[in-house]
């Protein structure tokens, strides 16, 4: 009975990584209406960024930091660069998003190498502290991680709802021409949400690159998990995407416990039946 | 005579496919030239057709053909390698089955749309990847299924290169031909009416649904027998060949031989095999190569190398209808519309 | 276009196809058999419409030697896996090959040696598709490589399909490779059992250890590895009470950890990469006490080289066993390892597991191909005797000929992650056994003792 729940935890604190991931995907599709496919690339490249700047300064903080705020850079010119024109075009959009994750994989791999790349944890979080209820010892950072991810997922709750930003983005959602109309720059939200998703995904990779190694591949795993989270939970929705993390972490962790050679295709097989029952996702609005 | 007329048309295919059949009987080196280009480029060429029609036909791009690619072709590896059918009866189920998994995914896939249906598709692909390498059983795993030795057919001995080149290059024409012919049949005109007004043709009467279904079974159709010519060009099937590299291989092939023309599959198909084999004389970094070769012919060229003459004729007939200075509106606006002006309205309706 | 036009266009397809076929027929009647002159007729067109018809295959072979190949050049193929997760590894097995092309001025009997480099991405697929490049385009007289067990199996399958050229493998650990390999395919390097040595009577035997458990990545290089160690510890009284095969690439081993029994001596971990990482600092953060012992992979050097982990609780005193190790005792070793960092300063801190197992093989070839001197005019008799009875004395321990599968036997290593005189982590060499030969057949997934 132990061992069940200290799975559940493992899965929980897994969601959380793959929460923190998946938000900035589903915040740049609820608005723009497109899919970044190089989101995995810019987890991996997140996670080297935040390895050098912390493997320079000592500091988990500045390496977290920096990432988020370099690789939201990094999704701004992606966006102005590349997306820009083409933004209206959600298949075009991926399509060469595809081509950037490729380039980006060979470029990591010329740069980084194929050595795997671990983020030390932060000092006072290497230890075990003991669960109440369950009577066992859990690695802090681990619990951290889910603490960030809740905290994140509030902010962004907050930001949504309890902004006059976030009511735009809303109002976009639904009727882009009509927020145009209304004299909002429409153009200037996209950028925001556009920075501030690849931010996301650049502080996960820091965050994550702690809990698991860094590596050629990491790159499209966390954007096939990403995907299978979003599909799961409902495009677009943060909540969703919370949603789809518990679940899909759940069923990897159970799976890897009691069945463990089946864990990948029980994790594709959970987004086959949720999308054969309810092909929006769990919590998503009927596609427009 | 103009260009365009048909007699020049009929010579030209004429010729082209003269060329074609000639081919292996010329070229030197012909166990490079024949397998690793020929052989490469007509299976390779044959899966991009399978997405090229169902996206010229449906208006859906799919990452998931692989998928029915290694249907068949997993299913003639275990019937012939591991259980020792022969392999007319193991071709025949291995195509059956992959039009049937066609029709599974396909009846819950196109529900989706655009970019729903992109990534559906995607996770198809791999957890075909996934389940290739789980259900060792059956695929052995990671190994996968190898030394399999294509047959005589017919007195066609498969495993003279020649032979499997005009074999291969027959069923690719075949393949083309149908696809060519369904563009004319009521089926055909009715799958573009769905693409382009599904309300309308849904008001007229048509089952929208069970006309995708078709046209994604038959795509996979397409698929499963591309399954087949690799499985004798391979000699193997093994889990990296529906994997997530190959995947956007296929892709790459579509999209820069021209996602919306038939011969374009065929194009790309053979500029990607050139790339692969002779990119290290440029470079040692060949996925950069590719990347960055498949955004700029999205951005730049969205109708492929196929589409190329109509986009630069375009852009001169264009220039030539406003010899005076454009104005600025006109120079953004035609500039990106006249080539990205189908790919764009397809995948925005 | 109305269905008037429509309907001609399609009789014209019709026209199309008869064409076809009567073309096709008459070109398969006249040339099925493979051995038409091959003369240069026409330029090529190959494919669809509006191709531009492409040059004819002039291309320049050389890779990093200088221009023009002699004639008289023996030309051995590399298929390298430059791309993909062992980028690192393949480039610095090609370093030495280097060396060992040094050591023999690039030359044997004054015939110059040429190597061809081709990438491959460590597919199966691609790997053929190379080699046969290789052999077709180039017209190489020996292939060399590949990195990977599954590319290995494949590019032995195709070596079956070429019998004048000479196969030999780099580094490739697939045991169908050479069980199930032709005559011209040669392998001095370990397979993936033989790569465990007599590990598992060791850890019954010498290291006390009764019961295990394992986790091991679920393909055919783990089931090899751990299958070896599982038959052997078996045999000698251990019991195995339970396996965790996990798929490659898994990050989270955490629930894996939280389910391993904690009633066994120790758990035998057959994970290798970043997957090892992951594994090993995991067991640290979930505090897994029971000792562990490993497979080669588990204590390589891409594992405690990971940049930045701190994987010191985990490894420290792991003992393992593997076909590679810096035995600074042994002058062969030494020697290599000597000339490496005075070649390549910007190469490794010590040789990386490629590097010793690509020195192996290829020197091995130069080796023989030096007793015939250069000659291949033999249909290559000459040189597969050579390289059957090849015998020297490797940086790794001595190789002495191959099998009748044409596999070498190797040396193997048991040694033990310990703290250095310096505070460091260092291995430190428990025993070494000559001569392990490769299991007679493959090693299915085994779920306990057999």
């Amino acid at each position: 009975m132990r061992q069940f729940f200290t799975v559940g935890l493992n899965g929980l604190t897994l969601a959380g990584l793959y929460f923190l991931v998946a938000s900035g995907l589903t915040l740049i599709f609820g608005l723009m209406r497109i899919v970044n496919l190089a989101h995995g690339t810019l987890y991996l490249l997140g996670g080297y960024v935040a390895w050098t700047v912390i493997r320079a300064t000592d500091s988990f903080m500045l390496g977290a930091l920096v990432a988020a705020l370099l690789i939201g850079v990094v999704g701004l010119v992606l966006h102005q660069g590349l997306l820009r024109t083409i933004e209206r075009d959600d298949m075009r959009v991926a399509l060469v998003t595809i081509g950037v994750s490729l380039i980006g994989a060979d470029q990591m791999l010329a740069y980084f190498g194929g050595v795997a790349h671990s983020i030390p944890t932060p000092e006072p979080l290497r230890t075990a502290v003991p669960v109440p209820l369950l009577g066992i010892n859990y690695p802090a950072y681990r619990l951290t991680i889910v603490g960030i991810a809740v905290a994140v997922g509030i902010g962004l709750w907050l930001l949504l709802s309890r902004t006059r930003f976030g009511m735009i983005v809303r109002a976009g959602v639904d009727d882009r021409e009509m927020v145009s109309a209304s004299g909002i720059n429409i153009r200037l939200v996209f950028v925001a949400v556009f920075l501030l998703g690849a931010a996301l995904a650049g502080l996960s990779g820091a965050i994550g690159g702690a809990a698991f190694s860094l590596a050629p591949g990491v790159d499209m795993q966390f954007l096939l998990f990403s995907l299978v989270v979003i599909i799961v939970g409902g495009m677009g929705s943060v909540g969703g995407a919370a949603l789809g993390a518990v679940l899909v972490a759940m069923v990897s962790n159970y799976a890897l416990a009691y069945a463990s050679s089946f864990a990948a295709v029980l994790v594709f097989g959970l987004m086959i039946t949720v999308l054969a029952v309810r092909p929006q996702g769990i919590l998503g609005k009927v596609a427009v | 005579m103009r260009l365009s007329s048909p007699a020049v048309r009929w010579t030209a295919r004429g010729v082209l496919l003269a060329a074609l059949i000639i081919y292996p009987f010329v070229v030197p080196q012909p166990g490079f030239w024949v397998v690793n280009i020929g052989i490469k480029s007509l299976w390779l060429g044959v899966m991009a057709l399978s997405l090229i029609f169902l996206y010229k036909f449906t208006g859906l791009l799919s990452l998931g053909q692989l998928a029915f690619w290694g249907a068949a072709g997993y299913t003639i590896g275990y019937l012939v390698q591991l259980q020792g059918w022969s392999f007319a009866p193991a071709i025949a189920l291995g195509i059956v089955f992959g039009i049937l998994l066609g029709a599974l995914v396909g009846s819950f896939a196109i529900r989706a749309s655009g970019v729903y249906f992109l990534m559906l598709t995607l996770a198809v692909a791999q957890l075909m990847y996934f389940a290739a390498l789980q259900a060792s059983q059956f695929t052995r795993g990671h190994q996968g299924i190898t030394g399999i030795r294509p047959p005589t057919f017919l007195g066609l001995d498969l495993v003279s290169a020649r032979t499997q080149y005009l074999v291969a290059l027959t069923i690719a024409v075949l393949l083309y031909v149908l696809c060519r012919y369904i563009e004319g049949t009521p089926f055909g005109l009715a799958l573009r009416g769905l693409r382009d007004s599904p309300e309308r043709m849904r008001a007229l009467g048509y089952n929208v649904y069970a006309y995708k279904v078709v046209a994604f079974s038959f795509a996979a159709f397409i698929a499963s027998i591309g399954g087949v010519l690799a499985i004798f060009y391979n000699r193997q099937i093994v889990p990296d060949g529906v994997g997530l590299i190959r995947t956007i291989d296929v892709l790459i092939a579509a999209v820069v031989g021209g996602v919306i023309s038939l011969p374009g599959a065929f194009i790309g198909a053979f500029a990607l095999t050139m790339v692969q084999n002779f990119s290290q004389f440029f470079t040692s970094r060949y996925l950069t190569l590719t990347g960055v070769v498949f955004v700029v012919v999205v951005l730049f060229f969205p109708q492929g190398i196929a589409g190329l003459w109509r986009q630069f004729t375009g852009y001169y007939l264009w220039a030539h209808d406003r010899w005076r200075p454009a104005t600025r509106d006109a120079v953004e606006g035609k500039g990106v519309g006249a080539g990205a002006a189908q790919l764009s309205e397809r995948s925005t309706d | 276009m109305t269905a008037l036009s429509r309907a001609s266009g399609w009789r014209k397809n019709w026209m199309l196809l008869a064409m076809f076929g009567v073309l096709s027929l008459i070109a398969t009647a006249c040339g099925v058999e493979d051995d038409v002159a091959v003369d240069e007729v026409d330029d090529d067109i190959v494919d669809e419409p509006a191709d531009e018809p492409e040059e004819e295959p002039e291309v320049d072979e050389d890779v990093d030697e200088p221009a023009e190949p002699a004639d008289d050049a023996i030309v051995i193929g590399h298929v390298n896996a430059l791309e993909g997760p062992f980028a690192a590894g393949a480039e610095d097995g090609s370093r030495a090959v280097e060396l060992a092309l040094q050591e023999f001025d690039s030359e044997i009997n004054g015939r110059p040696i040429e190597v061809i480099v081709e990438s491959s991405d460590t597919t199966p697929d691609t790997a053929v598709e190379r080699a046969r490049k290789l052999v077709e385009q180039d017209g190489v007289d020996i292939v060399y490589g590949p990195l990977s067990g599954s590319e290995g199996v494949a590019i032995s399958q195709y070596a079956a399909g070429v019998p004048d050229v000479t196969f030999v493998d780099a580094s490739s650990g697939g045991a169908e490779t050479t069980l199930e390999g032709p005559d011209n395919y040669f392998r001095f390097t370990a397979a993936g059992d033989q790569q465990g040595g007599n590990f598992g009577t060791y850890a019954y035997e010498e290291l006390g250890i009764e019961r295990v458990a394992i986790v091991a990545e679920d393909y055919a290089f783990p089931h090899a590895l751990a299958g070896s160690f599982i038959t052997q510890f078996c045999e000698a009284g251990g019991e195995v009470t339970e396996a965790f095969w996990v798929p490659l690439g898994e990050s989270d081993y955490s629930s894996v950890i939280a389910s391993m029994p904690t009633d066994v001596d120790a758990i035998y971990g057959g994970i290798g990469g970043s997957d090892a990482v992951n594994f090993l600092q995991q067991s640290i953060e979930f505090g897994l006490e029971i000792p562990l012992i490993g497979g080669s992979i588990l204590v390589d050097e891409t594992v405690l080289a990971a940049e930045g982990a701190d994987l010191r609780d985990a490894v420290e005193d792991i003992v393992a066993a593997a076909p590679v190790f810096a035995d600074e005792d042994n002058a062969e070793w030494v020697d290599f390892e000597e000339r490496y960092h005075a070649e390549f300063p910007d190469g490794f801190e010590t040789p990386s597991l490629f590097a010793a197992l690509y020195y192996n093989s290829f020197k091995s070839l130069l080796h023989a191909l030096e007793e015939v001197g250069g000659d291949l005019d033999d249909g290559h008799e000459g040189l597969r005797n050579a390289l059957s009875t090849v015998a020297w004395d490797t940086p790794i321990g001595p190789i002495d000929g191959v099998d009748e599968n044409n596999q070498g036997a190797v040396s193997n290593f048991i040694f033990q992650v310990v703290e250095g005189d310096d505070g460091e982590l260092t291995t430190e060499l428990l025993r070494r056994d000559d001569g392990i030969e490769q299991h007679p057949e493959p090693f299915e997934r085994l779920d306990g003792c057999p």
